[in-house]
């Protein structure tokens, strides 16, 4: 089994921090897409099968709350796994998300936290990645 | 109530440590600390409270920095890298400083940080981090 991901962030280096911390954590990744905001993850989603979407918030063009309620709103993407990796601190715009499907994973990230989320959500049991986590790193 | 300086100085070490792997190596000695090059990065926040978040680092900073949050072992970060990862970090510590100040139901809106130009970027009573391999300075101005 392998999971294609699209991971969208203005970040380059976010970007590639979560799809390293994902094989970190045992996460078995298959093509990994990429956006830089949620415009250009929609047009990745029309083409591409996705099974796991992270999603950052605050981005130019379209933020992350938007693009996930376009992605609601559509019945092809209505049961994406979603995933915001984000620096927001309030709760209340965290229970918005939350009320929206999408699991929240606070910025910096540990392997180990994303490998949990990522077992919920998906209700799978990852193998210990060769790389092993729980090393107390984070990104 | 928390002092901002105090919010910001905690938020930035939790988020050196826990983004970039750096810590804080105590005060420089004399005759360190003189910084002949900065490299300098902004943002702005609006919601309960409005301010200005302004972050200068040593210039031999950026590159540990982008290499340590990339887990680049043997390859220099590119210049891209650098000013991405100094983007992100302050874009990190903001997002930790803002709950710490106004508690965790407070809705704000961060801006894009931005790249400034170092050279006469005066940052306004900053705090100062001694940090392994470089100095960093801070500055939270609310409006």
């Amino acid at each position: 089994m392998s999971l294609n991901i699209l991971v969208v962030d203005d970040s380059l280096v976010v970007r590639s921090m979560i799809i390293k911390t994902l094989r970190i954590a045992g996460v078995p990744v298959g093509q990994a897409h990429q956006a830089a905001n949620g415009q250009e993850g929609l047009e990745i989603i029309k083409k591409e099968w996705i099974d796991l979407l992270f999603v950052d918030i605050n981005m130019p063009v379209m933020n992350g709350e938007e693009m996930i309620e376009r992605i609601r709103e559509n019945d092809e993407w209505a049961d994406l796994p979603i995933i915001v990796v984000s620096t927001e601190g309030s709760q209340t715009r965290i229970e918005r998300l939350v009320q929206k499907g999408a699991r929240f994973i606070h910025k910096p990230f540990s392997p180990e936290c994303v490998r949990e989320v990522v077992q919920d959500l998906l209700g799978i049991t990852l193998e210990q990645s060769a790389q092993g986590v729980g090393d107390d790193s984070s990104f | 109530m928390i002092l901002p300086s105090e919010a910001l100085r905690r938020a930035a070490e939790d988020t050196f440590a826990n983004l970039a792997f750096m810590f804080p190596a105590g005060e420089a000695g004399e005759g360190q600390g003189e910084v002949s090059a900065w490299r300098a990065v902004a943002l702005s926040f609006t919601g309960p409270l409005n301010g200005k978040l302004a972050m200068k680092v040593s210039d031999d900073l950026p590159g540990p920095i982008a290499a340590n949050m990339l887990g680049l072992d043997d390859e220099t970060p590119t210049a891209e890298q650098q000013a991405d990862a100094l983007r992100e970090l302050l874009n990190v510590i903001c997002g930790n400083m803002l709950p710490i100040l106004a508690g965790s139901e407070e809705v704000f809106d961060v801006g894009a940080p931005a790249i400034v130009d170092a050279a006469g970027f005066e940052i306004q009573d900053p705090i100062r981090l001694w940090l392994e391999g470089g100095v960093a300075e801070l500055s939270l101005v609310l409006t």
